[in-house]
């Protein structure tokens, strides 16, 4: 190579929608890289060949430069598909935007005629886009087949169907939207096939804020496209706002584990102080779980200010709590977690650290969160878990529906662990070595939870002349415990996870607490009920095939739960 | 002269009880296994060189079947240390931690939940019994979170106190996400590779080489992340590649292999129309330049990894050169 090269100046720009979270490259003509950044590039180079990389949203765009001049490039954005329906993505039809617009500004039904919520719920689904294609392969099902809205007890507030949503099947989209209360909900999901499980999203409405939900759906919903964004109840949706697109392109990020926001974006919502609750809410998540160097700080009082904003009492603000003490490298604060957070973050951080420091008891002992633990989703931004019941109604029982059932179940390697919940609605499959569709009649009930964890579960059949197999056999949290047992505990010391136990003098529920990522409860009243079904589980063993039992569930496995600690 | 203090375990599983059949697995782990006992690659003696692979409607191999390749490998240890453990799964794999991932054997199944080998097991075995002073482990398999499942470490036993031995260890994707297999091509073959797998292998067999001859840890990276993540982004996957480097001695500019020549390809360029054309190298030096007539061809003109210009009086085109095609052929104009 010659050293007596000329330089020139070369000056990479992103330009268009999104373009502050474009990622631009410049590799030399060696295909080293030379640099990197968000929005913009200059350096000074020696004449040559360089190749620039624009990455955004999972899309790649390409130039080649002949720098032999000072050269400025600049790179339009690739088109962008988002389940939101804004003008500037590639996949928003005209009539998905227009119809959006209107159903935001007016409620699709009436929950509560003697009050009109301050804040509303806002729901759009769509088809991926708007082609024969997709009209074909819908075959005219409803895009809200098997959704529910739930208050914060999981009643059942109303379904997405008939007269409660409007939908147009032919150009694939439903609308929903209710005026609510401010508070907590649930959107549960019943599932639709053995790939496509139950599924539900807890979700926080804030007094005065419209909470947006669009997804697209073809033949059952595209959770990941899921993305829940908020305005005014007054302003509903808008097809322009400018911010939709920057949070969308977030958003994306952080679901791909890139915490990044830029500059302007930070800075314009400081601006505002903070007064767009899940723009903060999202703000904070980047800064605290951003691990590179930030062009900014965030201000210490910013938990604080959205604190007032949401109420002290809201789920993602004790997380970010607990992920700034993580961050700042301070004592975890002293949070009960009883409801699950918007933002998988926030949960993912609470279940850590509550494992992490057992005796702050950051999750609630028998709560509804200590029951998704093990049961959550990690396909979205957004926590979303297996359900661990159905929604309880005003009969406290849902009508049979056969079709969605089997929905709760899964034979490959699942996002979530199977507890095999609904215990009293599923059957084990003793050729499959799975658990199969359900046989009984899908009438449990809504107050039957933690099923997976032994709690709750149904009257026991003792006295029957056959042994009934008994709930906890399909727990396999159960099971992994006794793996342990099994193993002996002079092995434990080999076993991944528990080494950060302590195992000197044997088994401990902390050990195991650590080691299976679940909560000592849940571990310990694993053991309770094992020890308490002992005799069912030994009677249910004698009588049936050896494929049918795990040989970890003998007799001399579950007595030496005794001496676990 | 072989590295015969050089060894290694590598795993190809096609073939689950109860988890979807894949396509690559076996091929890559054949591929890998071929680097390593190739005399231009690892270098390694070929029985020095565990392959252990599924088999159609089979349960194995069993985790047994591994740690036996791994004690048929210590039992050589005669007291002096040996140099490198390479080590390569491509199979259905699950998330544990974020360093963790859990390897899953073929009768991997809701029942047999632990039926996963663990990668921080077996590191950690390596890394303490100090039997090597380099471990290189290559994952190419999904790491989907999963809670209650406790992965298995080696049953061999560390017999030694803590070394200091170096180690790399690389997912082919992230915490919590999922490593793909497809179509690919390295430009003579076409086959259904895992894409991390694919572009170890393009690494390794040249692409990664830098100017000096060598491929360093750094570079194999360097190569291996853009590479994965553009095979994927070719099959509107996205993957991004990971890494742990532990330095317990080198460092990530130490050559994984040395001495080696920058991969020439054989470009030849048929130009469609006349005129004057120039070739240009990767900083703009002319390679060659003069008046062709339509139909007219360059070549085979021998070029390095790199990108390379061709003017005409009416355009410039780009041709990428990407150190692992031994013959390419551009037709321009």
């Amino acid at each position: 190579m010659n050293s007596d090269k000329k330089e020139y100046r070369l000056s990479v720009k992103s330009t268009g929608i999104m373009s502050e979270l474009a990622y631009l490259t410049i590799m030399n003509g060696f295909m080293e890289v030379i640099d990197q950044n968000y929005a913009v590039l200059e350096k000074t180079l020696p004449e040559g060949i360089y190749k620039v990389t624009l990455k955004l949203n999972e899309q790649v765009l390409e130039r080649m430069i002949m720098l032999n001049q000072d050269v400025d490039e600049e790179i339009p954005t690739p088109e962008i598909y988002s389940s939101v329906v804004s003008q500037g993505f590639t996949s928003s039809h005209e009539d998905y935007s227009r119809n959006a617009v209107a159903i935001s500004k007016q409620a699709t039904v009436v929950l509560n005629k003697n009050k009109k919520g301050t804040g509303s719920i806002f729901i759009f689904f769509r088809y991926p886009d708007n082609s024969d294609l997709s009209r074909e392969s819908s075959k005219g099902e409803s895009l809200g087949k098997g959704f529910s809205l739930l208050d914060a007890d999981r009643k059942l507030l109303c379904r997405l169907e008939g007269n409660e949503v409007k939908e147009d099947l032919n150009a694939g989209w439903i609308g929903f939207n209710a005026y609510v209360e401010p508070g907590g909900y649930y959107l549960y999901y019943a599932g639709r096939d053995k790939e496509q499980l139950a599924r539900e999203i807890p979700l926080t409405v804030y007094k005065g804020w419209q909470l947006q939900l669009f997804c697209t759906s073809l033949n059952g919903p595209q959770f990941p496209s899921l993305k829940i964004m908020v305005s005014s109840v007054k302003e509903g949706f808008s097809v322009d706002d400018a911010d939709n697109y920057i949070i969308d392109g977030i958003l994306q990020k952080m679901h791909n584990g890139i915490y990044f926001m830029p500059k302007s974006t930070f800075l314009s919502l400081i601006n505002n102080k903070w007064q767009q609750p899940v723009k903060g809410l999202l703000a904070a998540y980047i800064y605290y779980l951003n691990k590179d160097e930030t062009e900014y700080e965030l201000p210490h009082d910013t938990i604080d200010r959205l604190s007032e904003l949401l109420g002290k009492d809201a789920p993602d603000i004790k997380a970010l709590k607990i992920l700034r003490a993580s961050h700042d490298h301070t004592a975890i604060p002293e949070v009960r977690m009883d409801r699950p957070c918007l933002f998988l973050a926030g949960m993912k951080a609470a279940i850590s650290k509550a494992i992490e420091f057992p005796e702050k008891h950051i999750i609630l002992e028998n709560s509804i969160v200590e029951d998704i633990v093990d049961k959550l989703y990690t396909d979205m931004v957004w926590t979303s878990y297996l359900p661990i019941s159905e929604p309880k109604t005003n009969e406290e029982t849902l009508e049979a529906d056969t079709t969605y059932k089997g929905a709760f179940l899964k034979n490959i390697i699942p996002e979530i662990n199977l507890h095999a919940s609904f215990g009293k609605t599923m059957a084990f499959d003793n050729e499959n070595f799975g658990f199969d569709l359900p046989l009984g009649s899908g009438s449990s009930s809504g107050s039957d939870f933690g099923g997976g964890t032994g709690r709750g579960r149904p009257e026991s059949k003792r006295g029957k002349p056959k042994v009934e197999r008994p709930e906890i056999l399909n727990s396999t949290l159960a099971e992994s415990i006794l793996y342990f047992v099994d193993r002996s505990f002079d092995n434990m010391s080999k076993i991944e996870g528990v080494r950060s136990g302590n195992i000197e003098e044997g088994l401990s529920v902390n050990g195991l607490s650590k080691a299976l990522n679940v909560t000592q409860n849940m571990v310990q009243n694993t053991i309770n009920e094992i020890v308490r079904d002992k005799e069912n589980i030994v009677s249910y063993g004698n009588q049936a095939k050896k494929s049918e039992l795990n040989k970890v569930f003998s007799m001399e496995n579950i007595d030496k739960l005794n001496d676990i600690y | 002269m072989p590295n015969s203090r050089d060894y290694a375990v590598v795993v190809g599983l096609n073939h689950y009880k109860k988890l979807p059949v894949l396509n690559g697995p076996i091929n890559d782990a054949r591929r890998f296994g071929k680097w390593l006992t190739s005399p231009g690659g690892g270098d390694l003696p070929v029985a020095n060189c565990k392959v252990i692979v599924s088999r159609p409607n089979a349960l194995h191999p069993i985790q047994d079947d591994i740690d036996q390749a791994l004690a048929e490998i210590i039992e050589a240890y005669q007291g002096d240390k040996f140099r490198r453990f390479y080590f390569f799964f491509a199979g259905h794999g699950i998330g544990l931690k974020w360093d963790v991932s859990g390897l899953c054997m073929p009768k991997w199944s809701d029942i047999f939940l632990n039926a996963v080998l663990s990668s921080k097991g077996y590191l950690d075995y390596i890394v303490a019994s100090d039997f090597f002073e380099e471990a290189y482990f290559f994952l190419d398999c999904c790491r989907n979170r999963k809670s209650n499942v406790s992965p298995l470490p080696p049953t061999l036993g560390v017999v030694k106190d803590r070394g200091s031995c170096s180690s790399l260890i690389i997912h082919a994707t992230d915490f919590e996400n999922v490593a793909g297999e497809g179509l690919t091509s390295n430009g003579t073959d076409l086959k259904i590779t895992g894409f991390f797998s694919q572009a170890l292998s393009d690494g390794l067999n040249g692409a990664a080489v830098n100017a000096n001859g060598e491929i360093t840890i750094d570079g194999l990276i360097q190569y291996v992340i853009p590479k994965t993540e553009q095979l994927a982004i070719a099959q509107n996957m996205s993957q991004r590649v990971t890494y742990q480097f532990n330095n317990g001695g080198i460092d990530m500019n130490t050559p994984i292999v040395a001495g080696k020549k920058q991969l020439a390809t054989q470009l030849t360029i048929t130009f469609k129309k006349g005129g004057v054309m120039v070739l240009k190298n990767p900083v703009l030096e002319i390679i060659k330049n003069g008046y062709v007539l339509p139909g007219e061809s360059w070549g085979p003109i021998p070029l390095i990894k790199g990108y390379y210009s061709i003017t005409s009086p009416e355009k410039t085109d780009f041709v990428e050169i990407d150190g692992v095609q031994k013959t390419r052929n551009y037709e321009f104009g």
